[in-house]
């Protein structure tokens, strides 16, 4: 299994699967929960180390649910690296709970969940990026996020 | 995901194994698994079964869910699986189609025996390697116009062959006669469209394929005439789907039937399973959406028949009518499809849901086309790139038992990372050389996750699908080339 972020509070797992691809990500807050999860995809892509950061992406989503809120952000960066061509080299991600700043760890309240995300990156150049996956879409099997064991936890599996 | 938990089964022969609507609260109906002692076990051990229980918790389902022996874990859906549901007390489930709405398989035949195509093997592979666009984030080479798009979404393969893609006859030779009724282009989103609109004639990757062929062994001569195939000829299958446009079309109906799912109450053992009863606005424009992608796949696949037929006749040097090139059949194995089945011995009216599954309508079907109403549907059940794959027809225990449905293919047996780890893509690229096989189009890493190995064996699940008296095989096709995305 590869892992990313040498720093053991926030990281990500990819988790094996017959013919698809999961991966579990992890932080002290839902921001970087999702943080991890998005670059946890994006290496699946292409490694983030061989991406320069050239340009900029601006990404805003929001569900009723942070588990809706993980496959939404997902799904908006997927849908960029498919019709921009958008790589990531690094990602900054800000959470809300509904109510106010996410990340203290409780229970949502109602309302919507949101996150805004920054992504560094640039656009697939077939010369010297060469994918590893094509990854077809963001499954809703076992999407989670949620806090565990004292830190929060994304989980997804995407469809390859 | 993993793990080796035991699931409930009970024997009912040999080759059916029941999952009881009692082994998990919640289930309306049996499960029902198609597979041999062998199998079995590789389907308990990768929680498949799990899925197969899940998935008969779908509102409205009727008989059975139902696993073929190619089943293996997806999400939500197994691969392999088969549910049917009542049109009005019924849910459509977007992930019981799988993201590749109308992933399909088609075969063409070609006037050529294998020792006349060996000279320009070679040249052939990488003629096609440069016809058709294969690979992640490969463009295609139709330029859309305003207009287009939508016309290709109603259209389908009608929209390809009127475009000068393909000849009149390719029409009367696909499921659906590649153009399925109540396509509603409006009901595919923009983002939809944006991804497919540069897609329009490329292979994809993953296990999409074109393999050039040869029939190596015919079954049954008189079926095998009836399809046009003849020991020893060489045949083109190509596998493929609706692209990004289709993933997409899948994830905005996931989304949108989670809400509704979640509106309506209805509780579900996976999220992935979110529905929409079938009378329902989301469920209407589901299917219309569904239509419509299942349409682009269509032209998609035609677009490439095209291609192949004007490589065959630039590498030999004659006309693509003289090499004959004529389309056998084309169908899905991953669609929603309105049809009348058994249910409990009684006929009637169902959508049924194929992931990773085919129709396989047999002799006497109406809604099969008049050329193969005597005979039977013929179905393409592709193995690994390094073995065979088969061409069989259900027979009328299929329609009985399966709303005429068997299993599409090998199913995979190890996860990519697995595949990658055990097996070296340029040993492999070897290795098949060395056999014979001309590969093209797929880098080392692509290649090992395709490999051989990384396939149960079709032929065993083939054994299963004929001796469970579901389909009869016709003929055995076996690689010379494959062109990998």
């Amino acid at each position: 299994m590869t892992a990313g972020a040498p720093d053991r509070d926030a990281g990500y797992e990819i988790l094996e699967h017959t013919a698809d691809v999961g991966l579990e990500a992890y932080g002290p807050t839902p921001a970087e929960a999702l943080r991890q999860a998005a670059l946890g995809m994006a290496a699946l892509v292409v490694p983030p180390d061989q991406v320069r950061p050239a340009r900029r992406w601006q990404v805003h989503v929001s569900a009723p649910d942070p588990d809706l809120l993980l496959f939404n952000l997902l799904d908006e960066l997927l849908y960029l690296h498919h019709v921009e061509g958008m790589l990531v080299h690094d990602v900054t991600v800000e959470a809300e709970a509904p109510g106010g700043p996410g990340g203290s760890g409780g229970a949502p309240g109602p309302g919507r969940w949101s996150a805004r995300a920054v992504a560094r990156g640039e656009t697939l150049d077939p010369r010297r990026h060469r994918p590893g996956t094509e990854i077809k879409a963001v499954t809703l099997h076992g999407i989670a996020l949620r806090p565990e064991g004292g830190r929060w936890v994304g989980r997804v599996v995407f469809d390859l | 995901m993993g793990g080796t938990r035991q699931f409930p089964l009970e024997r009912v022969d040999g080759f059916r194994w029941r999952i009881p609507r009692e082994s998990r609260p919640g289930m309306r109906v049996d499960g029902l698994v198609y597979a041999d002692d062998l199998l079995i076990r590789d389907i308990q051990a990768d929680q498949a079964l799990e899925q197969v229980a899940n998935v008969a918790h779908l509102p409205g389902i009727l008989g059975l869910s139902l696993a073929m022996p190619d089943i293996h874990w997806g999400y939500g859906f197994p691969v392999g699986g088969v549910a049917a549901v009542d049109p009005d007390e019924g849910v459509i489930s977007p992930g019981g189609i799988g993201f590749d709405c109308n992933c399909g398989v088609r075969v063409i035949t070609a006037d050529l025996s294998e020792e006349e195509l060996r000279p320009r093997l070679d040249r052939l592979m990488d003629a096609l390697a440069r016809a058709v666009p294969t690979g992640v984030g490969s463009h295609g080479r139709l330029r859309l116009g305003p207009g287009d798009l939508e016309r290709v979404l109603t259209g389908g393969m009608r929209w390809a062959v009127e475009a000068g893609y393909g000849r009149p006859e390719d029409l009367e030779r696909a499921e659906e006669g590649g153009c399925m009724a109540g396509a509603d282009p409006a009901c595919v989103s923009q983002r939809a469209r944006e991804r497919g609109r540069d897609q329009l004639g490329t292979l994809g990757s993953g296990n999409h394929f074109i393999e050039v062929g040869v029939v190596r062994r015919v079954y049954d001569p008189e079926l095998a005439g009836a399809f046009g195939l003849r020991e020893g000829q060489v045949t083109v299958m190509i596998h493929s789907g609706s692209r990004g446009l289709g993933h997409q079309v899948a994830t905005d109906y996931v989304r949108l039937a989670d809400a509704e799912a979640r509106r309506l109450g209805i509780d579900l053992p996976d999220r992935q399973l979110a529905c929409a009863p079938v009378r329902s606005r989301v469920g209407q424009d589901y299917l219309a959406a569904l239509a419509a992608a299942s349409n682009f796949a269509w032209a998609n696949r035609q677009c490439m028949t095209h291609w192949v037929r004007e490589t065959f006749a630039r590498v030999f040097g004659v006309s693509d009518r003289d090499l004959g090139l004529d389309l056998v059949y084309d169908h899905a194995h991953n669609i929603a499809k309105w049809e009348h089945v058994y249910v409990g011995g009684r006929q009637r009216r169902a959508l049924v849901h194929r992931k990773g599954a085919c129709r396989a309508f047999p002799a006497g079907h109406q809604q099969l086309p008049p050329r193969f109403r005597p005979y039977g549907q013929p179905v393409f059940v592709p193995g690994d790139m390094g073995r065979a794959s088969y061409v069989m027809v259900g027979t009328q225990r299929a329609l009985e038992e399966t709303f005429g449905s068997i299993c599409h293919g090998a199913g995979r047996r190890l996860s990519r990372s697995a595949a990658k780890r055990q097996i070296r893509g340029a040993d492999l690229r070897r290795s098949l050389a060395q056999r014979g096989i001309a590969v093209r189009g797929a880098g080392d890493a692509a290649l090992a996750e395709e490999a051989p190995d990384a396939y149960k064996d079709v032929t065993q699940v083939v054994d299963v699908v004929e001796r469970a008296g579901l389909a009869r095989r016709v003929a055995r096709l076996e690689p010379l080339g494959v062109l990998k995305g």
